[in-house]
Order: structure tokens, then C-alpha cells, then sequence
């Protein structure tokens, strides 16, 4: 087994792989659960899936799943700690007002259209590669796209026109 | 801000990590020899009662309701391979039982025809449990199945202690069908309405079935989620 070779690949990785939790999940004790949740499934498959063409995605759709097993769950999502983990950087009043709002905008989203939000304008996804990870067509996350930046033009967030997708 | 910008910025500053890679890789390793160990002390036992001609002990090991099959009395007659094990013959049979039992369930749940249990060994943490979902109508749904005991009857998970998602309203439910925990949404949430009834029952028999609607889609009510966790096909302990 390649222990090194997937320390190597999650370990260059787990960063971007935890903010993306958070994008969907909303908060980061959740998104800690998912990523580890998917870490651990991707280890146990790592010696067939290791020399996959599109590795990244696999583990993407992992995050995903493990997110969206998570949502199964919605009263279990709750954690106890005896303090909040500390923030690498102190934060004004007005990042932080920023960033509730579109977490909020994201929540008021369908599970799918947040994760194809997410996928598409934070991960810089293509259409297909966001189809790959989603494991449906690129007509349903076009689909699926145009429904939630509706969603989110209308709640006044700053969305691109996408008129040429179609 | 535009979208892109919003969400990057939404990120930044995260706290430290909540888990550690390498403990995952030791879990992943403790998880995966005890697979293989399970794997080859079963096979060992089918093949050592193979080789002893102890045919007939392996048939009644089928478990009530499968039809005994009458092969040749030789030993080499009998076609077992190292992985098929008691332990998965039982599963099978639990996972074909729970999937009969749906045809019973209320018809406002729309389960289709073809809706088929799946047993998971369960990962991450999670106890192994039975499976099966399915989309009709805008209507995403859930049945978990695991085998767990009741939660102390003192303990309310839905009280002041909870943290729980305070969208949702919940309930809890003490009565001879065993705990019951009602989680929704429904009345309140108009993009995406959700609602969670998790069953426990006093035949250690714990049953969490889900129904999610996207955009306008109604769920099944409160009543008949609740009616199809309690439904006594759906128990682990016939």
C-alpha cells in the first residue's frame, strides 16, 4: 500500500479540500467531519483508484457525498467542545458581516445547486468537470446553475451573466 | 464583490485542522486487516468443513427460509468458495426481508417498485447499517437501518442542552413503539423542506428514514414517516 504516495497527493491537497466543506457544510466542525469522512474512504480505495485519470474528482465527489450523507442528518450535527478553536487572523466587522451573508445565500440553496455554486465559483470547475464529480450530465449542472444564481441575483449577491452556456 | 470573490473570502482565516491525517491512515490500516482477518478466518472455516465432508453443516447454516439445497452427498459435490460466509448469507437475507417489508409501508411515500435495501459496513466512524433511497417527484428519501440499543430515556437531545439546527423544530417521543426523535423543517422552510423521524426501538432495531423536497415538492407528513419507522417489517429482530 502507498502510504507515502496518498500522504503525499491528500496532504498537498486538504486545505482547499476543508474550505470547500465549509462552502457547503456552513461551518468548520462539520466540514472537519466530511473531509475526514472522505480522507478515510479515499484511503481505502487509494490502491485502485491511485493511477485514475481523474483522481481529483473522484476525491471531490467523495467530499460530496460525505456531505450530502451528513445533511441526512441534521440534529446530529451537533458538537460539543469545551472552547472555540482560535482564527489565524482577527477579523473586521464588515468581512465578517460579508462573509455570513453569502453563507447564509448558500444555505437558502438546494443541496445540489450549493454544491454546483461551490464547485463552478470556488473550485473554478468546468461544466463537465463539474458533471464528473456530481455524477450527472453537464445539461443538469447548467441546469442547475442557472436555478441558483437566480436564486442568488435575487437575494443581491453580485452573480456572472452566463448567457453564453445556454 | 463578485460570487468568486465572495465565497474565497468567505474561507480565508480557517481555523486549524479538527482531525489529523495520519490517525485517518492508521484507522484506514486498522480497518483494512481487520477485513482481510475476517475474510480468512471465515474462509479457513468454509473450507476446512468442506474438507472434513461436512456438507450438510454448511446447508443448515443457510439461515430460516432459504430452500435447503439437496446436492450429492460427496463433499466435492459442494461449490463453496472461500468468501461465501454465513455472516453474508445472513445479510442478504436481511437486506431481501427489509425490502419486502416496503411494499407495506404508506403509499405517500412513494417508494418505487424497484427500491432495493443494501447492507454498508459501515465507515468513518458509522455503525454497519441496511440502506435504500430513491427520488420520485422532487423528493429525496432515506431509510437507514442499524442495530442499536435505546438512548437513555432521560436524555432529550431536542432540550435547551441541544445544538441542534435551530431552523428546525423537533420532538421527542416516549411511548411503546421506544424513542422516537421527529426533526423538520416542513412548516416553516419554503426552498427546501426536510423531515427526519429517527426510531428507536426497544428490539434494539434503530430506523432514521429522511425525506427532503426541493423547491415546491411535498414530503410525506410527519405521520407517515413516523408510521414507516415503526413498522414492524422493518425490524432487525423479526
Amino acid at each position: 500500500m502507498d502510504d507515502a504516495g496518498f500522504r503525499d497527493y491528500i496532504g498537498s491537497r486538504l486545505d482547499r479540500l476543508r474550505r470547500t466543506a465549509f462552502l457547503m457544510c456552513g461551518d468548520w466542525h462539520t466540514a472537519d467531519d466530511v473531509v475526514s469522512t472522505a480522507v478515510l474512504k479515499v484511503y481505502q480505495d487509494w490502491r485502485r483508484i491511485s493511477r485514475m485519470e481523474h483522481l481529483d474528482a473522484y476525491v471531490r465527489r467523495a467530499v460530496v457525498n460525505a456531505w450530502l450523507d451528513e445533511r441526512r442528518r441534521p440534529w446530529r450535527r451537533e458538537r460539543s467542545v469545551p472552547e472555540l478553536p482560535p482564527r489565524a487572523h482577527p477579523a473586521d466587522d464588515h468581512s465578517v458581516h460579508d462573509r455570513i451573508a453569502i453563507l447564509e445565500h448558500l444555505d437558502a440553496l438546494p443541496a445540489r445547486r450549493r454544491a454546483v455554486i461551490v464547485l463552478r465559483f470556488y473550485c473554478d470547475l468546468s461544466v463537465e468537470e463539474t458533471a464528473q464529480v456530481l455524477d450527472c450530465s453537464p445539461g443538469t449542472v447548467k441546469s442547475q446553475t442557472a436555478r441558483a444564481l437566480d436564486t442568488l441575483r435575487a437575494s443581491m449577491v453580485d452573480v456572472p451573466d452566463l448567457v453564453s452556456e445556454g | 464583490m463578485g460570487l468568486t470573490d465572495e465565497l474565497r473570502s468567505a474561507v480565508e482565516s480557517p481555523p486549524p485542522q479538527g482531525f489529523d491525517l495520519e490517525d485517518l491512515i492508521q484507522r484506514g490500516r486498522t480497518r483494512r486487516n481487520r477485513s482481510r482477518a475476517l475474510l480468512g478466518v471465515a474462509g479457513f472455516v468454509a473450507v476446512a468443513m468442506v474438507t472434513a465432508g461436512a456438507y450438510a453443516a454448511i446447508t443448515a447454516l443457510r439461515p430460516a427460509g432459504h430452500a435447503v439445497q439437496h446436492a450429492a452427498a460427496t463433499p466435492t459435490a459442494a461449490k463453496i468458495t472461500p468468501k461465501t460466509t454465513a455472516t453474508e448469507s445472513a445479510v442478504d437475507a436481511t437486506a431481501d426481508r427489509l425490502t419486502a417489508a416496503l411494499a407495506s409501508l404508506p403509499t405517500s411515500l412513494h417508494i418505487p417498485s424497484d427500491a432495493q435495501f443494501y447492507y454498508h459496513a459501515g465507515d468513518g466512524g458509522t455503525l454497519p447499517y441496511y440502506n435504500v433511497h430513491w427520488q420520485v417527484n422532487g423528493v429525496m428519501a432515506y431509510i437507514d437501518i442499524s442495530d442499536e440499543p435505546m438512548p437513555d430515556p432521560h436524555e432529550n437531545a431536542c432540550g435547551p442542552g441541544s445544538r441542534g439546527d435551530p431552523t428546525y423544530g423537533c420532538t421527542h417521543t416516549i411511548d411503546s413503539d421506544g424513542i422516537t426523535y421527529t426533526v423538520s423543517n416542513a412548516r416553516t422552510a419554503t426552498t427546501q423542506r426536510s423531515t427526519t423521524v429517527d426510531a428507536f426501538r426497544p428490539d434494539h432495531t434503530h430506523v432514521m428514514i429522511t425525506a427532503t423536497g426541493i423547491g415546491r415538492a411535498q414530503i410525506p407528513s410527519e405521520d407517515a414517516l413516523t408510521s414507516a419507522a415503526h413498522n414492524a417489517g422493518l425490524s432487525l429482530h423479526p
